[in-house]
């Protein structure tokens, strides 16, 4: 069983962006974050995205594969430029060749769609601990 | 007395003994009495088995009757015995004599002795017996042939002599040929005996010579003259061929005949030379040849020549079982040769009648056959009655054969070059390229795809210096081994060799996947004489299967997002109710988030169907009832807002209800459609704008929806392709997951309903796409009334 709300408070941390172009979706992520007490910033496209994680400095990205105007992998290459040391990415894809995609852009860990929330926070949790 | 006749017995007997011919004597009563040791040796028997009669044993059985006979007469009369008989040889064989026997009289007139000599005449009866057979072969040529013996005198005398000079076989033979002839060689005119003395030394003798015939008139002869020797070199036998000169022309015209007959490729053309040439020799006046269909039950006639027209056109075949002299020719296989009018009116009396006078002399029918088989007929006729001379007859049955011959050959060879023409036309025509090599891996033939799809012709290439001009690599793009390519495995294996795929990399560079077919070539002996190699270019076969590995990703793509939604929020709204965070209003909220996703599932499902169907050619189905389509358009509108929570979209519409008779589901799904691609495409807070109203075009009226976005835009160049089947613009292929099969499944569906959708679109600005839908009862929405379909 996972921890509770008041057990940590992750939001005095790093906020996690969540890079996501279904609007729907990003908001079912981001309230999942946000009920365990996560600071969460989203993006709905790259730039948006890009741009978050100038402003915002996340503790780890959520990252979507698929996204309007610049794709996960080109929002990736711009972060690894962007910071010294890159926040860790969690990518999630609905594309069957997850793994291989997760080692292009760098990612420590990718989740295929449809997501499981629970082994989701698991890994989001372990990302935030390893950074 | 008796001394003296003694003595000159001695010096007789002397010679004899040291003479190579049989010599015997007889005493008066014919009692052989004496035979030179010739003799005893030839019979390999002693003096006195065979003396008196006893010789008579070594004759022939045929010749003994014959011979006791004369030589009986010559005893009773004392003429001279002379007779061609066979004598039996000590090793059995019999051989050909010449015996004479003449009487030794006293000084009044007794004869008191027969002296007689044997010569052995065998080689050169045997020579004369082939050359008479070999004559009475080549009297069926109506040369002249004379077979003399080297001193000239004839000993056979052909038809064909009798014919030129006049003078039969019995008047001819035994003469000589340069007295009976009175033979002068041109063009000098020098005596025979001359041309004797050349074959003496040359054997051969060819010229012209001028010869006197029986009635005393003068003809010159194309000779050709063999001396025969027997096995020790003796001369034995002249053969003498002679042509009448005169006859030079006609060869010279069969010659030309053939030749031209070689060079005539049609049947047409044949027909037309033996015509031609034939008329020309025999003085006809008209010709025809026609050639039976091949059910035999019919003529065309091929070829007319020195018919009026009128007749040519009226006459362009006939039934083979007609009673008209070609019919019958061909059904008899044998020539109808008709030589007056009389003959005609009694053969042919209902042909006859219609025929003007001038028409009306000879009339010939050849059948041309074949190897036995008729394949048509030649007709020929005269001006005036004819009576045709035996070469005159040989000449139209030389022609016939020769006609019939060129007709068949240049019949095969029609039908050959249409089969070549038809393979050509074939090979030229089919997409894949066809390859022949040769047992040494040589290319000896390229069709036109073949060479496209190498890029470069290589007939003649060694198979070492094929790698220098193109490239040959494995599906996985190693070097492919040359004795492994399978051409060469189809010849070595003797079987044929499917399906390999390789690549191949052409002399420009450029690459392409190919799938190569291999069959051997097996000869008429059975051996493997080449291959035969098929080439199909797969590049539009990989692209399509690339193209369905890409849709069905997007199509796991596209359920995978809403299936995500669904379950992200149902396990939100169960973590919240476990905590007991969960307010009625989150709870419709993520129910609706739900079923909207259901919903945009339901249609993405729809799509694929509407996809299969319409991708194998088959209609919708389409159930039309009465539809409000602002309504619709509302719907699809909150249907998408529900999974677009960052646009506005702006419906205006001049009315609230336009209604038309169409298919709601279906309708539905287009509008989803296209409002689902404005909001994938453009930015999360841009604006949506559908429009409604009514319109007129060309008369009907129309329900237009216009459905505008500020996206992104579609580059100018992939706008024509919109509407394909899995097409994807450029400029979001990579960014944005998509089937391409949306827009197309909607024109499917509005084309159908008898409507028209566009796409306007500018990139960096916006796409409008218009959907117009008949409002009026027009001809697909009344047929869509009866079965819903059409």
């Amino acid at each position: 069983m996972h921890t509770s709300v008041t057990d940590q408070q992750p939001s005095a941390q790093a906020p996690v962006l969540v890079v996501e172009d279904d609007p729907t979706l990003r908001r079912i992520i981001q309230e999942t974050l946000e009920d365990e007490g996560f600071a969460v910033v989203a993006a709905g496209d790259g730039h948006q995205a890009v741009r978050m994680a100038r402003e915002r400095r996340p503790g780890l990205v959520v990252l979507d594969m698929a996204l309007p105007k610049l794709n996960g992998l080109g929002v990736a290459a711009e972060l690894r430029q962007a910071y010294k040391t890159a926040p860790p990415i969690l990518l999630v894809t609905a594309d069957g060749r997850a793994g291989h995609k997760a080692q292009q852009v760098g990612a420590f860990a990718f989740l295929p769609k449809p997501l499981d929330l629970d082994e989701f926070l698991t890994i989001v949790r372990r990302g935030l601990e390893a950074a | 007395m008796e001394e003296a006749l003694q003595a000159n017995a001695d010096t007789f007997r002397l010679m004899a003994e040291s003479m190579p011919q049989k010599i015997f004597t007889a005493r008066p009563n014919g009692d052989v009495d004496y035979f030179n040791p010739q003799w005893t040796e030839f019979t390999g028997l002693p003096f006195e088995e065979i003396r008196d009669w006893g010789w008579t044993q070594f004759i022939h059985p045929d010749d003994v009757e014959e011979n006791v006979r004369l030589w009986q007469r010559s005893i009773e009369t004392g003429e001279p015995f002379e007779f061609e008989h066979r004598f039996r040889r000590a090793d059995g064989t019999y051989r050909w004599h010449l015996s004479r026997a003449r009487p030794v009289r006293d000084a009044s007139g007794r004869v008191v002795m027969w002296v007689g000599s044997n010569t052995d005449v065998d080689d050169l009866r045997r020579a004369h017996e082939e050359l008479r057979q070999q004559a009475a072969l080549l009297a069926l040529a109506h040369e002249a042939i004379i077979v003399r013996d080297p001193h000239g005198v004839i000993s056979f005398w052909g038809e064909g002599a009798a014919e030129l000079y006049g003078w039969t076989a019995d008047q001819a033979v035994g003469k000589v040929t340069h007295d009976l002839l009175q033979t002068r060689i041109l063009p000098s005119g020098a005596p025979g005996a001359e041309m004797d003395e050349i074959l003496a030394a040359m054997d051969v003798w060819q010229g012209d010579l001028e010869h006197t015939r029986r009635d005393g008139t003068q003809v010159v002869v194309e000779s050709r003259q063999s001396l025969l020797r027997a096995s020790d070199g003796t001369p034995q036998a002249i053969l003498e061929v002679n042509r009448d000169a005169a006859n030079r022309e006609q060869l010279a015209r069969l010659h030309r005949l053939t030749a031209a007959l070689s060079a005539a490729a049609t049947v047409e053309e044949v027909a037309g030379v033996i015509l031609e040439e034939g008329m020309a020799a025999l003085n006809a006046k008209r010709g025809v040849v026609a050639v039976l269909s091949d059910d035999h039950s019919a003529f065309t006639n091929v070829r007319m020549v020195g018919y009026p027209a009128e007749v040519v056109a009226a006459w362009p075949g006939f039934a083979a079982d007609e009673s008209v002299p070609l019919a019958d020719a061909v059904r008899a296989r044998e020539s109808v040769i008709l030589e007056s009018l009389e003959e005609r009116r009694a053969r042919y009396p209902r042909l006859a009648e219609g025929q003007r006078a001038s028409s009306l002399g000879a009339l010939v029918a050849i059948p041309l056959l074949v190897g036995g088989r008729a394949i048509g007929g030649l007709g020929l006729t005269f001006a005036t009655p004819r009576q045709f001379t035996p070469a005159e007859r040989a000449l139209m049955s030389t022609l016939s054969e020769l006609c019939a011959q060129a007709l068949e050959r240049a019949r095969l060879y029609e039908a050959e070059r249409r089969a070549r023409s038809e393979m050509a036309t074939i090979l030229g025509q089919i997409a894949d390229g066809v390859m022949v090599i040769d047992t040494a891996g040589r290319t000896t033939y390229l069709n036109e795809a073949a060479k496209s799809l190498l890029g470069v012709d290589t007939i003649g290439v060694p198979p070492e210096r094929r790698s220098e001009i193109y490239g040959i690599l494995t599906a996985e793009g190693a070097p492919f081994r040359p004795d492994e390519l399978p051409s060469m495995r189809a010849m070595r294996e003797q079987q044929v060799i499917t399906g390999v795929e390789m690549r191949i990399r052409r002399p420009d560079g450029t690459e392409i996947p190919v799938q190569e077919n291999a069959a051997p070539i097996v000869g008429e002996d059975g051996t493997v004489v080449g291959a035969v190699a098929t080439l199909r270019d797969v590049s539009a076969q990989h692209e399509l299967e690339r193209q369905k590995a890409d849709f069905l990703s997007a199509i796991a793509h596209d359920l995978k997002n809403p299936v995500t939604v669904m379950q992200g929020q149902t396990q939100l709204l169960r973590r919240r109710a476990r905590r007991g965070l969960l307010e009625q209003d989150q709870v419709l909220e993520g129910l609706a988030v739900i079923e909207a996703r259901t919903r945009l599932m339901t249609r993405i499902i729809e799509e694929l169907m509407d996809v299969t169907r319409l991708r194998m050619g088959q209609r919708l189905q389409l159930t039309p009832q009465v539809v409000n389509l602002v309504e619709l358009a509302r719907d699809a509108v909150e249907a998408t807002r529900s999974v677009a929570e960052h646009h506005r979209f702006v419906v205006k519409s001049d009315e609230d209800e336009i209604l038309g008779f169409w298919d709601a589901t279906s309708l539905a799904r287009v509008l989803g459609n296209v409002l689902t691609n404005a909001v994938k495409y453009s930015s999360e807070g841009s604006d949506v704008h559908i429009r409604l109203r009514r319109e007129e075009r060309r008369g009907e009226p129309f329900a237009t929806v216009t459905i505008q976005d500020h996206g992104v835009g579609i580059p100018a160049a992939d706008l024509p392709h919109v509407f394909d089947w899995f097409y994807r613009a450029g400029n979001v292929a990579d960014t944005v997951s998509g089937t391409g099969i949306g827009l197309a499944g909607a024109r499917g569906i509005v084309e159908q309903h008898g409507g028209t959708i566009e796409v306007e679109s500018q990139e960096g600005v916006g796409t409008t796409v218009i959907i117009r839908l008949p409002l009026g009862a027009g001809p697909q929405a009344r047929t869509m009334y009866t079965d819903g379909s059409e």
